[in-house]
Formats: structure tokens, sequence, C-alpha cells
């Protein structure tokens, strides 16, 4: 009798395996960048969400007597023209920002997903329909667009959010129906054909899956692309309107103060100019954990 | 002796922008329960699209007619929706590259267990537990571990079996397999086919097997079927295609088997020339330009399959007059 050699640990089964799901995980929490800016952006988030009920003051709470004082203990950032602190007010504004930025990054990855991998599955017409009308969101000047409709529909956050989930599921749209595309002919999806699958269950099941990676990172990408345009259209007067603030109706708000108390213009733009840098290497970080390709260990 | 598929006149063209592409052409043939058919040809002889065609898997552009009864009712006029409740279940198929036929995202058990939730009303954790079942009847050691891996964790052989699995996971009638070995190693494939002949034993299959490798089917198949350029050139029992072959296709194709007892430094034996085009096939014999024994005749007139023997038909103008081919 010769000695059996174990199945197992000859095709090298003694590990515990690892799904891919595991191993960019793995691959995330060991890119630091991305690993800094995640810790950052909740400590940021977690600040516009829950600093403001620190302070004595409301959002809205004038006093005359206090106008545009310099910062102070008792009003960290200072306080405005007719005497509102300013923390409260921007802590506050972070927060209306944050929220129309996560509204718009699910709705627009809602309809830019399911969209864009119907185009993307049965192609033909129906993607030549889907595409161009993508062109054609495109191609007219965005900035000229939203500022109509956003002047008609953008006073408030909600309103706004779906203003600009209108405009940018496009991008997401894009991504998703070139991976559709890519992947509907690999040999498994003519496989799950082979068996029985109805179209829903092959583009939900075998096809969607394996958009997630560049679906997530493209998602980082929208949120610090609307973080801005609120930002611009809020700055214009076209956004969010007072007395609700945002980061960017703070700035236009002080924006005459720059020579004499340059914080109170910076602080909000800080905040706006940080979150994106964050999400962007939030977005480097998953983009390279994601990529099934990727040698990173 | 019933016919469990029975393919009348079959005509795949594809639609290009050069213009119809003429695939499969005019091929009928049929397969009793429980036999093995395999079918034959190099790259590009339509056994592949012959296959497609009757699993209605193949893309717009083709247009296909005939007659396919497979239990008695005709795949080509089907509904979409009738068809898929055949997939899978009464018809199941392998295919060539056991590498990207399973999806990277999922656990092989949960693909096998997939194809049994779409066929059959049970919950998940039946349809896991007869993924096991399947496993175990093709020959996945250690079944309760490997059942939650993901295919990058299989070697190809293993995946080839768990591909079978997933074929054969609702007992279906008929298993297609194309090409079913060609992406794997030599010793692997004699191992995967030795699993398809177990299967077929253990659940009364019938299997049509496509591949371009003579030597594979030599010791597996019961009736071989030879394609070139679309066409049915030649059918007959095994032993007879082996041992009294009558088309010069398919002897050309024999004598291109590389020996085993082959002297070292002798060249291989090919098919000179190149299959014709499929856009304008040139008129008369189809391997004409190729075949040894070609004769004027047989640039300008088509031959027909014609009887030769007992359940033996070859295409072939001068059949007759050649005999058995050696």
């Amino acid at each position: 009798m010769t000695d059996l050699v174990d199945v197992n640990s000859r095709e090298g089964l003694g590990a515990e395996s690892l799904s891919f799901g595991r191993l960019a995980l793995r691959r995330f929490v060991r890119h630091r960048p991305a690993i800094v800016s995640l810790f950052l952006l909740i400590l940021m988030v977690l600040a516009f969400f829950f600093a403001g009920r620190l302070s004595n003051f409301a959002f809205d709470a004038v006093d005359v007597t206090k106008r545009l004082e310099n910062p102070s203990r008792e009003h960290p950032f200072g306080t405005d023209e007719i005497g509102r602190d300013l923390f409260v007010r921007t802590m506050l504004g972070g927060q209306y920002s944050v929220r129309v930025a996560l509204q718009v990054s699910l709705l627009a990855t809602a309809i830019g997903t399911i969209l864009g991998a119907i185009a993307g599955y049965f192609g033909r017409w129906v993607d030549t329909a889907i595409s161009q009308m993508i062109n054609l969101i495109l191609i007219v000047p965005a900035l000229i667009v939203l500022a109509v409709f956003a002047q008609r529909f953008g006073g408030s956050p909600v309103g706004l959010a779906l203003v600009l989930s209108g405009l940018l599921w496009t991008r997401i749209a894009r991504v998703v129906r070139g991976v559709v595309m890519q992947y509907k002919e690999q040999e498994f999806v003519l496989a799950a054909k082979a068996v029985g699958a109805k179209p829903g269950r092959i583009v939900a099941r075998h096809i969607l899956p394996n958009v997630v990676g560049s679906v997530l990172v493209e998602i980082t990408l929208l949120l610090g692309t609307a973080i801005v345009l609120e930002s611009t259209l809020s700055f214009l007067g076209l956004g969010v309107q007072p007395p609700i603030p945002t980061l960017g109706n703070l700035i236009q708000q002080s924006k005459g103060a720059i020579d004499d108390a340059p914080l109170r213009v910076l602080l909000p733009g800080f905040f706006v100019v940080f979150f994106v840098l964050f999400i962007n290497f939030l977005g480097d970080g998953l983009r390279d954990a994601l990529d099934p390709r990727s040698k990173r260990q | 002796m019933t016919f469990l598929l029975d393919v009348k006149g079959l005509n795949v063209r594809f639609r290009t922008e050069f213009g119809l592409v003429h695939a499969v052409n005019e091929v009928s043939f049929s397969v009793s329960k429980g036999e093995t058919l395999a079918v034959v040809g190099e790259s590009g002889s339509g056994k592949s699209v012959t296959a497609l065609a009757l699993m209605r898997l193949l893309d717009r552009t083709a247009l296909i007619d005939g007659e396919a009864s497979f239990e008695g009712v005709n795949l080509f006029t089907m509904s979409e929706k009738e068809m898929q409740k055949i997939r899978g279940a009464r018809i199941g198929m392998i295919f060539q590259d056991p590498m990207t036929a399973l999806n990277p995202v999922f656990t092989v058990g949960d693909q096998i267990a997939e194809v049994v939730l779409i066929h059959r009303d049970c919950t998940k954790q039946e349809a896991k537990t007869r993924a096991i079942e399947m496993m175990d009847l093709v020959g996945i050691p250690d079944s309760r571990r490997r059942v939650d891996q993901y295919p990058h964790e299989f070697s190809g052989g293993m995946r080839q079996r768990a591909m079978i699995a997933m074929a054969i996971a609702n007992s279906p009638s008929l298993l297609i397999a194309d090409e079913p070995t060609t992406a794997l190693d030599v010793t692997v494939q004699a191992q995967v086919m030795e699993v398809i002949r177990s299967v077929q034993e253990s659940i009364g299959l019938t299997v049509m097997l496509i591949t371009h490798d003579l030597g594979l089917v030599a010791g597996f198949a019961d009736r071989i079927q030879v394609m070139y350029a679309g066409q049915l050139v030649e059918t007959a029992e095994r032993d007879r295609i082996f041992y009294e072959t009558r088309n010069p296709y398919t002897r050309a194709l024999l004598d291109s088997i590389p020996s085993q007892l082959g002297v070292p430094g002798t060249e291989l034996k090919t098919i000179g020339g190149n299959p014709p085009s499929l856009l304008s096939p040139p008129p008369g014999c189809l391997f004409q330009p190729r075949c040894v024994h070609a004769t004027e005749d047989c640039r300008m007139t088509r031959p027909e399959l014609k009887s030769v023997g007992q359940n033996h038909l070859s295409r072939c103008l001068r059949s007759s007059d050649l005999g058995v081919l050696r």
C-alpha cells in the first residue's frame, strides 16, 4: 500500500477560501490614503450632522448686537452680518450639501444603472434610443440647463437633488452600458441562457454583480461632482435658497468679506475642497481594490 | 426505434455586411434515445452552429429554417418562453472553455443550485443539496466544502465537471457537449469523457458530442457524423467510419490523427488548402479543391448525400468507383 496523497492539500485547498469581495476589502484596507480619507470623511460628515447641536445657538438666531464678529470661544467661526452663528450655519450647510450629494448619487446611480444595463444588454434600437438621450443631455450646456431648471425647482434641497440627478445619471449609464456590453459576450452568460435563465435574471444575477466595482468608483466621483455643482449653483443664487444654508450659499453671502475677514469665506470653501479631495482618494482606493488584476497586496 | 431528436433540413444563414453566410446547409439527422452521436469536423464546418441553433442560442443575425422535433415538439416553432423551459431542463449543454463558462462572482454551488431553482419549485436549501449530489455524481471530491468555493479555486478539469453537473442537474434527456475537452489537458480530457460516460449510464442520457478530435470519439461514440463546410459529408456507425470510410474528407481527417507509434522527425499529415468561403461557395463539390481524388466532374457537379451501405451515407460523386478508402 502506497501513501495516498490528500487530494485537498495537493490542490492547495488547505487555506481558507477567499471570495473576490474579501480580497478586495483586504486590498482596500491596505490602501493608506483611501483609509485615511474614509476616516476623515466620516469625521466630517459626523461633524456636519451632530456638531451643530453642541452650540447654544440656532442656525437662524439673529443677534444684531454681535454682527460680523471674529472667531471666538463663543462663536468658533464668527458671526455673519446679522449676527447669526457661522459655526452652526457652516455645519448645517455642510449637512444640506452632503444630503443633496447623497440623494443625487443614489438617484442618479439607480437611473443610470437601470438604463445603462438595458441599453447594454438589449442593444439595437433600445441602445440607440438611450444612447442618443444620453448624448442629448451631454451636449446641451449643463450650467444653462441647470440654471433654468434650478430656478424653477431648485429652491429646496430635494428639488435641487432631483435636477442634478436628471443631469448626472448619464455618466453612470455610460459606464454601466460599457461594462454590460463587455460581459454579455462572456461565455458564462451564454451558459446561463443554455440553462434556461430569463433575460431579467441574466442581467440581475450574472451581469450586474460584475458591474458593481466600476459603479462604486463612479459613485465616489459623482459625490464629488454633486457637491461642487450644488455649491456652484447655490453660490450663483440658483440653488438652495436662504435661510437654508448650504456650503455654496454661505460663500455667496460672505463673499464681500474676502478682504476684511477672509476666514468667513474660506471656511465653507475649505469644507467643499476637502470633501471632494477625500472622496477622490477614496475612489482611487476603491478602483485599485476592485480591479481583479490588481497586484497590490 | 424512436428518435429523441429528429432534425430535418436544417439551414442556418448569417446576415453579414458582406452578404449571407450559409453556415449550415440542409443538415438532417436523428439521435436515438440513449445513443451517443459524435459530430466531427474542422473549425467552421458548422458543427457548433448546429448545436447552438438547436438550443436557439444564436443571435439575431442568424436565420434558421428547418425542423427539429425533440420529444414530440418542434424546437424551432415554439415561443422563447417555452424554449426557456426546455433549456437546462430537457436539454443540457456544456461548452468548450470551462475557464470562462462559470461566472467568477458566484460560488460553484450557487451556480449549480441556480439551474435547479430556475426549473423546479424548491427551496434554496434543497437546491444546494441537489448541487452537492450532482458534484458527487461528476466526481468532484469533498463536495461539501467545494460547493462554497469560487470558480477560480477550481482547476480546469474540475470546472468542466462543475459545468457537467450544471447541465445535468435537472436530469435532461439530451446533453449537447460542444467541444467539452478542447480547452483541457490531454490527461484531463480522458477523465472528463469518463465522467460524461458514467453520468450517461447512471441517468440514461442521450449525448450529442461535438468535436474536431476523431481520436476522442473513437472510444466514446455510437455513431459519427462528419461535417464539412456546413454540409453533412458522411454518417455511419462508429466502426464503419473508421474501417469502411467512404468519403475522401473523412479519410483525410483520419489520416491527420497523429499516430502514437509515429517515427520521431516524420511530418504531421495535414489536409492542404483551406475550407471554401461560405459566402460564395464554389459550384461542384465543396471539398474538391483539397481532394486527392477529385476529377473534372467534381468541379462542376454538387454531390448529394447517398446511401453507401447499411445506415451509411456519404456525399461523394465517386463513392461507388472509389469504394472503401484506406
